[in-house]
């Protein structure tokens, strides 16, 4: 197994948890699978068991995902439009 | 009064797939007194600049919906002027709703919906504001009122542009290698638009000079960067959330639209939205990966 294929079953996975293709508890049994796959192969990844539960698979929602990070030096100048 | 928003909207394109939900309306206070006696609200919600009028119990064949929503011009110069250019209708013109939606865009409220509105409006007119200053006028009072627009400072060396972000990005991933392993060609389009290779900051007169595709593409660049350097890199390798690719990138388009970008990159971005994601790799992150399984890229040591 290689880091994309761990990748392209971890999304596939998501989208199932999340379209509810799969149970809570088949969706978490195909993880501790993947995961220990993974584990397997020495692949170096670090993924939050519980990437499954609602909270962690949250839609994005641009006022929630939003964060104004006001505390570090900003600016309004237009002149100054883009970095990379 | 004057109806804006989606009721609006749909009037003068009613093929548009809008739902209205509820109506939104430019009025003075006395005109609130008015549509609470016509609609018979069951509750009214009143703050600085706007009222909402709650649970209609009288609706009408215009007043259909169970909330009607009050922004308040008495206090607005912008949205006096708004009242003043469509004194005869009572719903606004699409000029008054292109530079109302025109004047919001960058703010980044309920993006997904208004940049759809956005789009079609600036379609329409071929992107041409017939109400530039009011838009103007109109942006700076929504900066009064929601707080100003805030994106980085780029007049900074590339050490201190990206010291930004220290602790509000973890890094696993060098951010200039990964704009290397995405770029399009052999180097990353923004390379070509640095006058200083030491600052963070672009030059507009460069950029002028890529060809349509090629802004589309230093966008996307950005985006891929973005959606990978927040969302999906801290998913593999951090613990982080869980996100699809598309949804990381949508994420990152509306972030360049609103508070990370700003000016000509800023606007470009808002005008080609559409245009922009029609190009994009939708396996950008598999893309990447690639690049790191095939070692050219590497993980940066913590």
């Amino acid at each position: 197994m290689t880091i994309i294929d761990f990748y392209k079953q971890l999304s596939k996975l998501l989208t199932d948890t999340r379209e509810n293709f799969l149970t809570k508890s088949q969706a978490e049994k195909k993880l501790e699978e993947l995961l220990e796959e993974a584990k397997k192969n020495k692949l170096d990844v670090n993924i939050d068991p519980k990437i499954l539960d609602q909270v962690n698979l949250m839609r994005l929602d641009d006022e929630n995902s939003y964060r104004p990070e006001s505390d570090y030096d900003f600016t309004s100048d237009d002149d100054s439009s883009y970095s990379y | 009064m004057l109806i804006v928003g989606s009721k609006a909207l749909k009037f003068h394109f009613p093929n548009y797939k809008r739902e209205v939900k509820d109506i939104d309306i430019i009025g003075y206070s006395d005109d609130v007194n008015t549509l609470c006696d016509l609609l018979s609200p069951t509750e009214v919600k009143k703050s600085k600049n706007t009222v909402l009028l709650k649970n209609i119990t009288n609706k009408t064949d215009i007043f259909n919906t169970d909330n009607v929503e009050v922004l308040l011009a008495d206090d607005s110069v912008s949205l006096r002027k708004y009242m003043e250019y469509d004194n005869v209708s009572l719903f606004a013109s699409p000029e008054v709703l292109f530079s109302l939606k025109k004047s919001h865009i960058n703010f980044p409220i309920k993006f997904n919906k208004h940049i759809e509105d956005y789009t079609l409006l600036y379609n329409h007119f071929n992107g041409i504001d017939y109400l530039d200053d009011v838009t103007k006028l109109n942006f700076k009072e929504t900066e009064e009122r929601l707080g100003k627009l805030k994106t980085p400072s780029l007049n900074k060396s590339v050490e201190e542009f990206f010291g930004q972000s220290d602790g509000y990005v973890k890094s696993y991933f060098i951010h200039d290698d990964i704009h290397r392993v995405m770029s399009h060609y052999d180097r990353p389009l923004y390379e070509m638009m640095q006058v200083d290779k030491n600052l963070a900051k672009c030059e507009k007169d460069m950029w002028n000079l890529f060809t349509f595709e090629d802004k589309c593409k230093c966008v996307l660049e950005e985006a891929y960067v973005i959606a990978l350097e927040r969302k999906i890199l801290p998913m593999i390798f951090g613990g982080g959330k869980g996100f699809s690719s598309e949804e990381a990138l949508d994420w990152a388009l509306m972030r360049i639209c609103t508070t990370l970008c700003s000016g000509w990159f800023r606007n470009f971005a808002t005008n080609n939205y559409y245009d922009i994601k029609k190009l994009s790799n939708k396996n950008y992150v598999e893309k990447f990966l690639t690049e790191y399984e095939n070692g050219n890229i590497t993980r940066q040591s913590n």
